[in-house]
């Protein structure tokens, strides 16, 4: 198997698991499960009536069905800067501020939509 | 709310939904007084209850319910962070009410202890913070640099809002420049 059959595999892998876990979370508890996952209600519903037939299917893809929840790059310095600290040095600063940008950025998604 | 005829009217299921909150309020550390004011139960039994989960009588005099507490440092942190989820929750799922702060506060609460700090905020205080914003005593701003949703006062008089984290950082580049002299 080369490299790239390797990456296919270990995607569909990948989307797999997220699937599973994403009903398994929308199923337990929907409300948290939306702000955790960050999708929107309405793929919520659809993720939570997958059957594990149709979750396989879907997952056998080349691409990634999840993508990162936020994709400003103010926040990835943040969640860098707070995880280079040593943990004994831990302000907790740089986690706080990563939390209110990432908490405003769904806000806004939100708002764009209604 | 006429409170002669209320136990006449009250539901069963009512009745034991409020009780549930109570209990989950009390375990996060509410007091009487805001238990009053979000379930019809009556004092005696919010007392019972307390005394039975606690073990304690409840702490007696007034709620801390300044303003000003929102608006120092750490706080203001902490507020706006709880604030952000709270938002969140009740425009994505159109709950309300003593629902989305519990779950709000307990999400709020999870996330800090994970990795952070630890809680500052109360579950009182969250309460008050969400009365004081719809009332508009307090608003969010947003910051000019980090572009953050924070919460400030609405007295601000600048009309440029740089949350604590920006302006820490503005301030510590300045005194490099000045010396330590302001």
């Amino acid at each position: 198997m080369n490299l790239e059959e390797c990456f296919t595999a270990e995607i569909s892998e990948a989307n797999l698991s997220y699937l599973i876990l994403a009903q398994r979370i929308i199923k337990h508890d929907r409300i948290l499960g939306i702000l955790q996952l960050g999708i929107s209600t309405a793929v919520a519903d659809l993720i939570e009536q997958l059957t594990p037939y149709q979750m396989f299917r879907i997952a056998a893809s080349n691409f990634l069905i999840c993508r990162f929840h936020f994709e400003n790059e103010k926040i990835w310095q943040l969640l860098l800067e707070e995880a280079t600290k040593s943990p004994d040095n831990k302000s907790g600063k740089a986690f706080l501020h990563s939390k209110i940008l990432i908490s405003t950025q769904r806000q806004e998604t939100i708002l764009s939509k209604s | 709310m006429n409170k002669k005829t209320a136990p006449l009217k009250r539901s069963i299921l009512i009745d034991h939904h409020e009780l549930k909150q109570a209990i989950a309020l009390i375990r996060l550390g509410a007091r009487l007084p805001m238990l009053q004011a979000e379930t019809d139960l009556p004092y005696d039994r919010l007392l019972k209850l307390y005394k039975e989960l606690v073990g304690t009588s409840p702490s007696k005099g007034q709620l801390p319910s300044s303003i000003d507490w929102f608006l120092v440092w750490p706080n203001n942190i902490h507020a706006s962070f709880f604030y952000g989820i709270y938002i969140c929750l009740i425009k994505e799922n159109h709950i309300n009410g003593i629902d989305a702060l519990l779950r709000a506060y307990k999400l709020y609460c999870e996330e800090i202890s994970l990795n952070g700090p630890g809680p500052i905020l109360s579950v009182t205080r969250s309460w008050y913070l969400v009365k004081f914003v719809s009332n508009r005593m307090l608003s969010t701003d947003r910051c000019a640099i980090c572009q953050g949703f924070f919460i400030s006062s609405t007295l601000y008089i600048s009309d440029k809002y740089i949350c604590g984290f920006c302006a820490a950082k503005v301030r510590r580049k300045k005194n490099s420049i000045y010396g330590k002299f302001h």
